[in-house]
């Protein structure tokens, strides 16, 4: 709860414009701070005292990208030399065998969990050490510390999705005369259609939404949802959006001459536009850093959940020219995208 | 023991898996009422949505290539355009590229014409259909009414204005259609439309699509029938089915089904003559295509392609009774069967960042059964065999290079050469200009290689008459084509493609009267290769989008012919100047109006008398609308609205208005 209240703060405090919500919400702020505030005093007291120096990773599994993010993690701590935590990585089903349970006397001053399985499973033993749960989707690790109620200091979030303002605002820079974003949500996304349509507002765009909660609706959705709207945002959904139905987005929007944004790396391959993401590299490095700032910080409580500071724009050029698209240079939009969402950067 | 503990491991898992299995289903047992609460609970969102490769769907021979990168002019009638020229006929859409006359020469012979050059079977141009070529080797041409494809399915129509024997194969001469129907992915659930107007037209069309993530499929069944122009018997019933299934073999490969069939009578003959009276001809024409593709790890790709056609028409009379032969009735017999079998394969290599090469290998046999014409009752057939490649080379960002060749090998000329280089130049972002030098053969077909048309009086053929005796020994036709094109977008609405052309076709084949003795007035019809014909002109093609309601298509063509006119007039078969014009707007609220004027001066059809201007007004105003589930639009079409007029020959053919009311349905 402390989490979520810490990052509804945030949230709040960016997005009000209307000068009677701007009260309200400070109202808001200022109690939900104060209950930010209890929670870390509690968190203060109930920490383990010695300072993180050993921090426990733990990956899904060993696939090349876990292997990707922890590479840039030892990297970006290897940038300072002295004190540097000392990492353990075990896989979730080492965790599983042998990983620390609550009851042992010897914890990890940290634990990190790279993924959505591994994360379930470290929460699952309800450690008294602190977790990060990092490279994990915004609505897994919101779904899984709904289920549970022990305290939310002891753990915080780095979401592998990109915040929904920044792919709002790259349609708005890379397509400039496509102001209607059409999006077809399923039972997972239907949870951020709030939160969608607060984004589009910020960036200046008019959203159009279907629902569908069963597969063989999708090409039907897409059809209404695009009859008014000029571009497709891709929002993850495994009803939705999946390797088996991103022929008939990719093929129908393509048909009504329409781009879609996606959200990985793989759907511009496939044929999507444009897509915003963030590397297992560049989840690494941040995790890195934050473990570096928790450290100088020292007993002080993990960072409040968030985004991707670090991420990539990847275009696909000849579908661009298809469509008669010319999308300024990568480069350029990612730099421009960074400045419009502060405290972000590419790379 | 590593072998035995991961056994041991497999087995408890086994054990585990039964376990948590006999709990379920007790769970659901004693939880039955609350089994759908359960079943809701979705698994949790995992990073895998983020890292998951996906197959690569929108692949460079699905995507339709870029103007400005074209080695040759293209124009692209996309499915909008479709609709709001309110064509009712795929080969009337055709209107709407700079330089194009079709033309009904009777109801269900439609004539599709560029640059001039044609007569009532227009052979010298390329039509393909997701790549598989429906030019028909018994008459040549295309048999428009006789394609087993509904307008409803085209996803969009690619006209390469020019040859492109190197991408296209033979017979890429004048210009090349590349119709593309729509992925079968892209259709789910059903569709309907019934279409009624004057003329006796009664049209039908049922489809119905489905399929999951990795196979998919569509079919489509069909009928048209109308009464031509009304003035003759030249009517038409025309029942189609056709069938695709796209199919995902593993993240690599793919598989494309495709069959399609086109049955039906079509109206024939004029009334007062003695052998060709009104009768009917019973069309049959089907297809079967398969294309494979497999994509390499370098992103190369192979796509391997075979199809049959299968065109058939069925027409025995008995000539009426001919007093002179005492009142006897000569049996003629019009009946043709032609089959193509076409096998190809292409490979698409990157070689580095900026070399891309397409070559391939393609052969085929042509079987034409036809003996009223051919003089043969056993098939005739031609062994047809190519190779090709083609070089793109980016040489800069601003520089784009095509340099390519076709060889090919026919039983009937032997061998010949394609070859084709063009330039692409950006000017600066917008703004393209493109040179190109293409060259291309026509094949002769059957009939002008081995005419033999005989008209007998008994079963061992005592000669009445010899209309049609081909010498033989015809060399393909020859075309030398250059250009020099511009594409531009003038504003940020507002596009132009401008091109200026050279043909050089040479080696014409053509018919005419050679003296023949045993014929009733000493002549019968052969072919030879003497004329030549010099084509330049110019032609553009705008594209205007005011706002995102409201499109307008411009298309203007000046084209001059000349030839020594040896045995044709060529010289007059193309009008100087010719206009196309298309506009569209949305009114809101599902209101959708457009219009479609063609202006084009006088011409002559080769062996026609000449037709005067041609000014031709079609509208179109639909409604769309929504019926519970259901997207519905229903639209009024009407066409040649500026009234009579001569279309394809001065005689025979007056086009005159036409309404039909169509009403379509989707359930998704």
């Amino acid at each position: 709860m402390t989490g979520d209240a810490l990052n509804a703060v945030l949230l709040i405090g960016k997005k009000t414009q209307n000068g009677t919500w701007r009260v309200r919400a400070g109202l808001m702020c200022v109690l939900r701070r104060l209950i930010a505030l209890a929670a870390l005093a509690v968190a203060f007291v109930s920490w383990p005292v010695a300072a993180a120096t050993e921090v426990l990773v733990v990956i899904a599994q060993k696939s090349p990208a876990y292997e990707e993010a922890l590479a840039a993690l030892r990297t970006s701590l290897a940038d300072v030399s002295d004190n540097e935590p000392t990492l353990r990585v075990m896989t979730a089903a080492e965790f599983s065998n042998s990983g620390p349970r609550a009851t042992d006397q010897k914890l990890p001053g940290l634990v990190v969990t790279l993924g959505t399985d591994a994360a379930a499973m470290v929460l699952r033993q309800k450690l008294p050490a602190p977790t990060y749960c990092t490279f994990l989707p915004q609505a897994a690790y919101a779904a899984l510390t709904n289920v549970s109620n022990e305290r939310h200091a002891r753990r915080s979030a780095l979401y592998l999705d990109q915040p929904l303002i920044r792919q709002m605002q790259l349609i708005r820079l890379a397509l400039p005369i496509r102001t209607r974003v059409g999006v077809v949500l399923g039972p997972e996304s239907r949870k951020s259609e709030h939160n969608l349509r607060q984004a589009a507002v910020s960036a200046g765009l008019v959203l159009r939404i279907e629902q569908i909660t069963d597969e063989k609706h999708l090409v039907g959705a897409l059809h209404r949802v695009m009859d008014g709207a000029d571009v497709l945002l891709a929002v993850p959904d495994p009803l939705v959006f999946n390797r088996n139905t991103a022929q008939s987005v990719l093929l129908t929007t393509y048909r009504l001459g329409k781009p879609v944004v996606g959200y990985s790396r793989a759907y511009v391959t496939a044929g999507a536009l444009l897509s915003v993401y963030s590397t297992p590299a560049q989840i690494g490095r941040q995790i890195g850093e934050e473990l570096l700032a928790m450290r100088d910080r020292s007993g002080r409580p993990l960072p409040a959940p968030g985004y991707p500071r670090y991420f990539s724009v990847e275009i696909n050029e000849r579908v661009a020219r298809s469509l008669g698209i010319e999308p300024d240079q990568v480069e350029d939009l990612s730099r421009r995208l960074a400045e419009k969402t502060t405290g972000t950067s590419h790379e | 023991m590593p072998e035995f503990s991961t056994v041991l491991l497999i087995m408890l898992q086994a054990i585990r898996c039964r376990i948590s299995q006999v709990q379920t289903i007790g769970l659901l047992l004693v939880a039955a009422p609350l089994s759908a609460a359960w079943a809701a609970e979705p698994p949790l969102l995992s990073e895998q949505e983020f890292l998951a490769e996906l197959p690569v769907v929108l692949t460079a021979s699905r995507m339709a290539q870029p103007q400005a990168e074209a080695p040759a002019a293209v124009s692209v009638i996309d499915r909008q355009m479709i609709e709001a020229s309110g064509a009712r006929n795929l080969s009337e859409v055709l209107r709407l590229v700079p330089g194009f006359q079709v033309e009904f020469e009777s109801g269900h012979r439609h004539v599709v014409g560029y640059h001039g050059l044609a007569d009532e079977f227009s052979r010298r141009l390329q039509v393909l259909i997701d790549g598989r070529s429906v030019y028909l080797p018994s008459f040549g041409g295309v048999s428009w009414s006789d394609l087993p494809v509904s307008l409803d399915d085209i996803e969009r129509i690619e006209v390469i204005r020019g040859p492109n024997a190197v991408t296209y194969g033979a017979n890429s001469f004048l210009a090349v259609i590349n119709i593309t129907t729509r992925h079968s992915a892209a259709d789910r659930g059903g569709f309907v439309r019934a279409t009624v107007g004057s003329n006796d037209i009664r049209d039908g069309v049922l489809r119905v699509a489905g399929g999951d993530g990795d196979v998919s499929y569509r079919l489509t069944t069909g009928y048209q029938q109308d009464n031509g122009y009304g003035q003759h018997n030249d009517s038409r019933r025309i029942t189609f089915m056709n069938g695709r299934m796209d199919a995902r073999a593993g993240e690599r490969d793919d598989i494309e089904y495709q069959f399609g069939y086109n049955e039906g009578p079509r109206g024939r003959g004029v009334a007062g003559d003695p052998v060709n009276y009104p009768h009917d001809q019973e069309i049959t024409s089907r297809f079967q295509q398969i294309r494979w593709r497999h994509r390499l790890d370098s992103g190369d790709e192979v796509a391997v392609q075979f199809y049959y056609n299968h065109h058939e028409s069925d027409e025995q009379v008995l000539s009426l009774p001919i007093p002179q032969l005492g009142g006897f009735q000569i049996p003629v017999n019009y009946d043709v069967k032609s089959e193509r079998y076409d096998a190809e394969v292409q490979h698409t290599v990157g070689l580095g960042e900026t070399l891309r090469l397409v070559w391939g290998a393609g052969a085929r046999l042509d079987l034409v059964e036809w003996p009223g014409f051919l003089g043969s009752a056993e098939p005739l057939d031609n062994h047809y065999y190519r190779v090709f490649a083609n070089l793109e080379w980016r040489v800069t960002s601003r520089l784009l290079l095509n340099a390519g060749v076709m060889a090919e090998n026919s039983d009937m000329t032997g061998s010949d050469l394609s070859p084709r280089l063009a330039a692409n130049y950006q000017l600066m972002p917008g703004h393209t200009l493109r040179a190109g030098v293409s060259s291309a053969t026509r094949q002769p077909v059957l009939i002008e290689e081995k005419g033999n048309a005989r008209f007998c009086l008994d079963p061992t053929c005592t000669l009445f008459n010899q209309t049609f005796y081909s010498s033989g020994n015809l060399e393909p036709e020859r075309i030398l084509s250059s250009e020099l094109g511009y594409i531009g977008r003038l504003a940020p609405a507002l596009t132009l493609d401008l091109r200026f052309f050279r043909d050089h076709v040479t080696k014409l084949i053509t018919g005419f009267d050679a003296v023949y003795a045993d014929s009733l007035d000493n002549e019968a019809y052969d072919f030879r290769n003497r004329d030549e014909a010099m084509i330049t002109g110019s032609e553009l093609q705008l594209h205007w989008q005011p706002e995102r309601n409201s499109r307008v298509i411009l298309g203007y063509a000046n084209v001059r012919i000349e030839s020594n006119n040896l045995d044709e007039n060529y010289s007059d078969s193309a009008p100087r100047n010719s206009v196309s014009l298309l506009g569209l707007h949305e009114l809101g609220d599902g209101l959708l109006a457009s219009a479609a004027f063609y202006y084009q001066d006088k011409m002559t059809y080769l062996g026609e008398h000449p037709i005067g201007v041609l000014r031709r007004l079609d509208l179109r105003l639909a409604q769309r609308f929504r019926l519970a589930d259901a997207q519905g639009e229903a639209a009024i079409v009407l066409q040649n609205v500026l009234g009579k007029q001569v279309s394809f020959n001065e005689e025979e053919s007056i086009a005159d208005r036409i309404g039909f009311i169509t009403v379509n349905f989707s359930f998704h």
